[in-house]
């Protein structure tokens, strides 16, 4: 996919490579403007403005950018998830600048899981963009470096790469779903609570479980949701919901206003703790006074965690409540009281279990009394405590 | 045996082999049936690694010159990281030196992307560099940079194993071996020259284009969007160009009032060792975007509307700071350097008859300018705006001149 109204010597050059290297190629031409190489696309710009319902005429002499851009989208969405289950592709390559970019990245979002993606990106590394490229898609993103404009050496030599990487990816065993009936575990976690996951993992596989892992940071959380919606999971332990106090705050690990509902929606027993909930990651730049007072912790150059106030634990424990409420299926919440997570250390500033007692009482309260919600005397990463998770799981999953 | 011995080439794996062993495993299996040899070193602080590594994470600090037992002993995480993660930098480069490795491939969570994409940005341009990160899909501008990283997302956790994180390690394994194959190193043909360029002065850098292909050099341009700039002064001082022609200053006014193409670091504009010809195309403006706000200090001047970008039009006091950081940078330069300025305009805002439009206030630029470089480095002006063609034709003859005379000073 490309536009090739201003990348078509590049594209071209990239097909040729394609060719070359024994893959057939089909270019999509997703400009809305004509130039001199849009006639060089096997489905030309025409055709993906009438499959987005509309004309290339109508598109050419529209003003209004942001619907030509979203009509040529659906239109290049319609095709490819045609062409990808007629069998007719096996992978995907996009190459552009940021609108080439963006469209392509939907495109690729919209197609089956497993299937290879590759985005050759001039803007991936400005700010924000690879947030808006990949979202919660199995997508990769290459930097370009220099602007795709011109066939200088550099650039040459980038799309050769990607020529290899993409032709090397087809050739990936594809996905094989074999799935034991019953015993697909959806987990959360985060770095702070590795060593509970790792227990709970060996201990549910030893059950013959299958467990995939979801990092809980805004983006693996809330394609955990999307995947249990899909059926794809039986029970869920949720490790590290921090998720759900982000989106009150505004955090970078905001997993969006339905996460800790999947599970409860798809009727699937679930375990849930509280790794992370006790911080919050507001963007450095939107920190205010406040923040800036509060007790902190470094987990690396780029992420510090800030403690989260008495006021927002309550916020959080009711949002918890409502959620968990709602549940369809089983549900048992599992707190370690000697700290959420290995940040709560003694020593550590953040490190205040007295005050997360905060959350645990009125999430008590709130919680409906056929929820169980236990305690165990012991921090996150604990053996003591991974045990207990295991034996929350025994209890409600499956046997 | 060496690669050299088995004329194959080798892959360096970065991950933390106490919490990844099982997924570094894989990838060293899959590289290997995929005819390559894997090096692997261990990143990992918290444990002991659950399989071999061919580097030693001891051996990775120490490289570094730290003492990896005491830091952990003294629980002192981010210290560790540090240490590990410098560590893996001078590993990984002496290991490039030597000829012994051909590509590196990272996986990890949030450390094990910080420390591996670290060494990745430390490493020159055109090396195959693959990261499978569990927080790809974050801002990666920190983990990427200025370099040609290759981001996967694992979208599932790399936790335990399962068909997910076999499908996804595996395809990455494929890329980087596919990038790896031999005669994709970057070529030794004509000489390059770097070129700024952005939207609103892209004319020029066409031009240019033209000029410095018909005097047998090619060019390479990047976008000077906060970012490309940065990638330019590396391209420059990894000895891949031999001369820039700096045509686009936008960065300068973004940076000043955190615009849309702020985040240049101190090196822009800074780099030596070739000549370079600067403009200061786009300078005339800053541009905003609702996520890079205007500060209020800026409210009441002209605005231009773009898309969600919009731009304002810098006045003679900016004008005055922006001399004084561009004469600055380059009375340091080490390389022969030589600023052409266009009396009519600087970008596609600015042309004779548009709002923007406002030679006084860039004279005020000129005249510091020539004030702060003093007889340090020639200041030319022509009657002319930035998109004609006369303007990039005596800026590619001014940069051929240093470039074949080594100077002209």
């Amino acid at each position: 996919m490309a536009t090739l109204d201003t990348k078509g010597e590049e594209a071209l050059f990239l097909k040729e490579r394609i060719r070359d290297l024994g893959c057939e190629v089909l270019l999509m031409d997703i400009s809305m403007r004509e130039g001199p190489l849009c006639k060089e696309a096997d489905i030309t710009s025409e055709e993906v403005a009438r499959a987005g319902g509309s004309t290339l005429e109508e598109i050419r002499s529209s003003r209004d950018r942001a619907q030509s851009t979203a009509v040529m989208t659906r239109g290049a969405i319609e095709i490819a998830k045609g062409l990808s289950a007629e069998g007719k592709i096996h992978g995907v390559i996009g190459i552009g600048g940021s609108t080439g970019s963006l469209m392509a990245t939907d495109v690729m979002r919209a197609l089956p899981f497993g299937l290879p993606k590759l985005m050759v990106s001039s803007t991936a590394a400005l700010p924000g963009m690879s947030t808006r490229y990949i979202g919660t898609g199995d997508i990769c993103l290459m930097h370009s470096v220099v602007e795709i404009s011109g066939l200088g050496e550099v650039l040459r030599n980038v799309i050769e790469r990607a020529a290899r990487a993409i032709c090397a990816m087809v050739e990936t065993p594809p996905l094989r779903v074999q799935r034991a009936e019953g015993r697909a575990v959806a987990m959360t976690m985060l770095g702070p609570c590795e060593k509970c996951a790792s227990r709970v993992r060996r201990g549910l596989e030893e059950g013959g479980f299958q467990v995939t892992g979801f990092s809980a940071a805004g983006i693996g959380d809330r394609a955990m949701e999307e995947m249990i919606r899909q059926g794809l999971f039986d029970a869920v332990v949720d490790l590290a919901p921090g998720g759900v106090i982000e989106h009150l705050v505004g955090g970078m690990r905001d997993a969006g206003p339905t996460r800790l509902e999947a599970a409860g929606e798809m009727g699937i027993p679930q375990v849930v703790s509280t790794c992370g909930v006790n911080h919050i990651t507001p963007p450095k730049k939107a920190w205010t006074e406040e923040h800036r007072s509060r007790r902190r912790y470094d987990l690396d150059r780029h992420r510090t965690w800030l403690r989260a106030s008495p006021e927002e634990l309550i916020e959080a424990a009711r949002a918890f409540a409502e959620k968990l409420n709602k549940a369809q299926g089983p549900v048992v919440v599992v707190i370690p009281l000697k700290g959420w997570s290995s940040v709560d250390q003694p020593g550590n500033p953040t490190y205040d279990p007295e005050e997360d007692m905060v959350f645990v009482e009125e999430l008590r309260r709130r919680l409906k009394p056929d929820i169980e919600l236990q305690t165990v005397e012991a921090n996150m990463e604990d053996p003591e405590f991974a045990q207990a998770v295991l034996e929350a799981c025994r209890r409600v999953f499956p046997s | 045996m060496s690669s050299e011995e088995s004329g194959g080439k080798s892959l360096l794996i970065v991950a933390t082999l106490d919490t990844k062993g099982e997924h570094a495993a894989y990838v060293r299996d899959c590289v290997r049936s995929l005819g390559v040899k894997p090096v692997l070193m261990d990143v990992g602080i918290l444990g002991e690694p659950s399989i071999p590594a061919d580097i030693a994470k001891e051996e990775v600090a120490s490289a570094a010159g730290y003492d990896l037992k005491g830091l952990i002993k003294a629980r002192d995480r981010a210290s560790c990281v540090r240490a590990i993660a410098e560590g893996a930098v001078i590993v990984a480069n002496r290991l490039l030196e030597d000829g012994r490795i051909h590509g590196v491939f990272g996986m990890g969570g949030g450390t094990g992307t910080t420390v591996a994409t670290r060494v990745m940005r430390s490493l020159p341009f055109g090396l195959p560099k693959v990261m499978v990160s569990t927080v790809a899909s974050r801002d990666v501008r920190e983990f990427v940079g200025t370099k040609d990283v290759v981001m996967f997302h694992s979208v599932a956790d790399l936790l335990g194993m399962n068909e997910f994180v076999k499908l996804i390690l595996g395809q990455a394994c494929r890329a980087v071996c596919g990038m790896m194959q031999r005669g994709i190193e970057l070529p030794k043909g004509k000489p390059m020259v770097a070129v700024s360029a952005y939207g609103a002065n892209s004319d020029c850098a066409l031009h240019a284009q033209s000029f410095l292909e018909a005097k047998g050099y090619e060019m390479v341009a990047f976008h000077a969007n906060g970012c490309g700039g940065m990638a330019m002064e590396e391209f420059v001082e990894q000895g891949l160009v031999v001369g820039v022609l700096d045509l686009t200053l936008h960065e300068i006014a973004d940076e000043m009032f955190g615009g849309y193409s702020k985040g240049i670091g101190p090196m822009r504009l800074e780099a030596g060792g070739v000549p370079r010809v600067v403009a200061p195309g786009g300078l005339d403006n800053a541009a905003f975007t609702p996520s890079c706000p205007m500060p209020d200090l800026l409210k009441g001047r002209k605005v231009c509307y773009y898309d969600v970008r919009f731009c304002v039009r810098m006045g003679p006091q900016e004008m005055r700071a922006f001399a004084r950081i561009v004469g600055e940078k380059l009375r340091k330069v080490k390389a022969p350097t030589y600023v052409l300025i266009p009396r009519r305009g600087w970008s596609e805002f600015d042309r004779e008859g548009m709002e923007f439009f406002d030679p006084q206030a860039d004279q005020v630029f000129v005249d510091e300018l020539k004030k702060v470089l003093g007889d340090a480095v020639p200041v030319e002006e022509m009657d002319v705006h930035i998109s004609d063609p006369a303007f990039a034709r005596r800026a590619v003859e001014v940069l051929d001149e240093m470039i074949r005379s080594g100077g002209i000073r």
